[in-house]
């Protein structure tokens, strides 16, 4: 009985504390009653993961009820119409300053019922994907998948399933540590972070210690890895295990457990029959290749992109390309369009010099609050086309909005590219000024979190002559929309990555920054079309 | 590949770990502030320091581990800068509930899967409320407003809800424990 009560005003207490309605002296018999009892804090560790719970399940709940919605706009989309929810005009509230705070994505985001916050099932989308997957596909060349099965891109996680690659060779970084490296063909199927299961293939494992315990099933006996390098080949007419480095066991039931050493091998055939071999590391040096074969390619890719990019600089209607190759440490960033006069160098606000798609390609990072470049556009465009190629790493599920290139304030004719919250990317152009009124063409949501920190090619196209707006994604058309009303887009002052109200504006604005890496970014004077857009990404 | 070192950190690298870690790192903070709004500004801070610290992330380590640290030294950072509550856990108690807490959430899967089932189980008005209520983070106030009944009505449904949930929740625990 005294215990029943004991555990009510615990719970009260907790329920207290976390929804901020505690008071100073239950506060303080709160904490008194954690520093004494060791139960009371696993109850508490307990209670503040149901807490958890019951977030998730609610940020998936309504993110399943908008799934419904979502599934209708990609219908619409390929019908070639507006989405369905092709929001009306979205008035700017009258907040600080008459600043418009994610008032977009306010109205994006679908309620069923009365109100809805408009920024959690972001992040529940992100927290799921992360929880389910066990690896990451981290580098690999020629890489060919069987389609039916599913194409995976390099650096995306990995959920468990089956992966079939038919030729090339792929590395697959699992999350407890261990490395495994397939030769096509291989069927493989990844169970979890630990533990895979290879039908064929060949394949090359290293396994620091922190991943000892890394276990390959195959149909013909289980490996358990003891902290090694080994190399395990089951297309030979008799599959082979050979150990490189450290110690494996062998478990085949029901003959009693083997254990391979350095520098031996064994056959899997006959189980127990000791067929014990020398390790051969000449037949698994696909392994051995790869860093020599994927910076091979790379190169290969990054000269081809500097062949091409001569060539597309001579483009008449290119206003402005920053291909980021300006010396390392540059703080501005070159405009090499060689029609592109009008529009000088933007300058570089910090922000850091990193490595782009290739070797080679420089690009700029953008991480803090304040990095961003300053460009100035000037002139009317009725009709543009801005390109980019971005990594994005993360999205905050905070922050509405992520800035790809807005012009400064809010000015009528001001070109506002961004990524939504949720991952869709928005093109708006403002066409009233008191107060402000944005016209947002939104896309179908782009960025999931298996396209975090890979590169992604975006263009948004303006055609004020076919009345319509299109987004496009490494080179496939995603979506268009038709134009709300005839506005003249003229981005005049505007930020690559970032966003302020105006210069001399000293009171707080809203967090627009974009936090990846871009290496490239072109804004042309013409809508491209979908052949040229396909052109422009490869 | 055998006799080379891991790969240098990377940008991807450090996603794909913060991203596997995050529910972790989420949980781990929930428990020293007490909220989750807190925990997740407080994460976002860390992130931030353990991105710039990452370069000094020994990959044979634990990430968890390793970013936890931080995580710990934002949270005391945070307690004593915040101006939202004069209300936290001293320092001492802090240590020991970030101490213990790091084994603890060997248990956390289990009890987030154990609580959906639970959710499940409950009848479709109290999902709701349950919904409502951690969706929108919405004042109690103006949901009671809505739905028309009194906030202290509605608050103390909830709290009836949350105990029962933690009931079934413990149960399911035990049995899975038992088999």
């Amino acid at each position: 009985m005294n215990a029943d009560l004991d555990s009510s005003e615990m719970h009260r207490l907790f329920a207290a504390k976390a929804d901020g309605t505690i008071a100073p002296e239950e506060h303080e018999r709160l904490s008194t009653l954690l520093r004494n009892s060791a139960n009371a804090r696993q109850e508490w560790f307990a209670f503040q993961d149901a807490e958890s719970a019951m977030l998730a399940w609610a940020q998936r709940e309504a993110l399943r009820r908008e799934e419904g919605v979502g599934i209708e706009t990609a219908a619409h989309t390929h019908a070639g119409s507006e989405p369905a929810h092709g929001a009306p005009l979205k008035y700017a509230g009258a907040l600080a300053a008459g600043i418009v705070i994610g008032v977009l994505a306010w109205a994006f985001w679908p309620r069923p019922q009365g109100a809805l916050t408009p920024n959690t099932p972001g992040l529940a989308a992100r927290d799921e994907a992360t929880t389910s997957s066990v690896a990451v596909l981290s580098r690999g060349v020629n890489m060919a998948w069987d389609e039916t099965v599913g194409v995976p891109a390099v650096n995306s996680p990995l959920p468990p399933g089956v992966l079939r690659l038919q030729s090339g060779v792929a590395e697959i970084e699992f999350f407890q540590g261990a490395r495994l490296c397939v030769e096509g063909p291989a069927e493989i199927r990844l169970i979890s972070a630990g533990e895979a299961f290879c039908r064929y293939g060949r394949f090359s494992a290293h396994v620091p210690p922190q991943a000892r315990g890394f276990r390959i099933n195959t149909p013909k006996g289980d490996i358990v890895d003891l902290g090694t390098d080994f190399g395990l080949d089951l297309n030979a007419t008799s599959p082979e295990v050979h150990v490189f480095k450290g110690e494996v066991e062998l478990h085949q039931p029901p003959t009693p457990t083997r254990r391979l050493t350095t520098g031996t091998a064994a056959g899997l055939d006959q189980p127990g029959a000791n067929r014990m071999l020398a390790a051969n590391a000449a037949a698994f040096t696909f392994s051995h290749d790869l860093d020599a074969q994927v910076s091979a390619s790379r190169r290969e890719a990054f000269e081809q992109w500097e062949e091409s990019n001569a060539r597309r600089n001579s483009d008449r209607d290119l206003q402005l390309h920053l291909d980021f190759q300006d010396q390392q440490g540059s703080r501005s960033v070159r405009n090499a369009a060689e029609h592109g006069d009008a529009i000088a160098a933007g300058t570089i606000v910090g922000c850091n010099w990193t490595e782009g798609r290739w070797p080679g390609k420089g690009a700029l990072q953008f991480h803090s609050v304040s990095d961003r470049v300053r460009l100035n556009l000037p002139g009317e465009y009725p009709q543009f086309t801005l390109a980019a190629w971005v990594q994005l790493h993360s999205l905050n599920a905070r922050q509405s909005q992520s800035s790809l290139c807005m012009s400064q304030g809010l000015e009528v004719g001001g070109v506002h590219w961004q990524v939504l919250h949720d991952g869709s990317l928005c093109l708006g152009i403002v066409a009233e000024a008191h107060p402000p009124v944005t016209d947002d063409y939104i896309s179908p949501v782009v960025f999931t979190p298996d396209r975090f920190g890979q590169w992604v090619h975006l263009a948004a196209v303006f055609d004020g002559v076919a009345k319509e707006v299109r987004f496009y994604v490494n080179g496939e058309r995603l979506s268009r929309h038709s134009l709300k009303r005839a506005v003249m887009p003229k981005p005049v002052m505007a930020e690559l990555g970032n966003w302020i109200p105006s210069p001399d504006y000293t009171g707080p604005h809203p967090v627009r920054n974009f936090v990846g890496c871009m290496d490239e970014f072109s804004l042309f004077a013409r809508a491209l079309g979908d052949d040229e857009l396909r052109q422009l990404t490869q | 590949m055998p006799d080379t070192d891991p790969p240098s950190p990377s940008s991807e690298q450090f996603i794909t770990l913060l991203n596997a870690a995050h529910g972790r790192l989420l949980g781990f903070l929930r428990v020293m502030l007490g909220n989750n709004a807190d925990a997740e500004d407080v994460l976002q801070r860390a992130s931030m320091t353990i991105w710039r610290k990452f370069g000094e992330y020994d990959a044979a380590k634990d990430f968890f581990a390793w970013a936890s640290s931080f995580a710990f030294y934002e949270a005391k950072n945070f307690q004593r800068v915040s101006a939202r509550s004069r209300l936290h856990f001293d320092d001492e108690l802090l240590e020991r509930l970030a101490e213990e807490r790091v084994t603890d959430l060997d248990h956390r899967e289990a009890r987030l899967a154990a609580m959906d089932h639970c959710i499940e189980e409950l009848d479709n008005p109290s999902r709701e409320l349950v919904r409502e209520f951690y969706l929108n983070n919405t004042e109690l106030t103006v949901l009671a407003d809505r739905l028309g009944r009194a906030p202290q009505t509605l608050y103390n449904k909830l709290n009836v809800l949350r105990r029962l949930l933690a009931e079934c929740m413990k149960q399911r625990l035990a049995q899975e424990a038992g088999t």
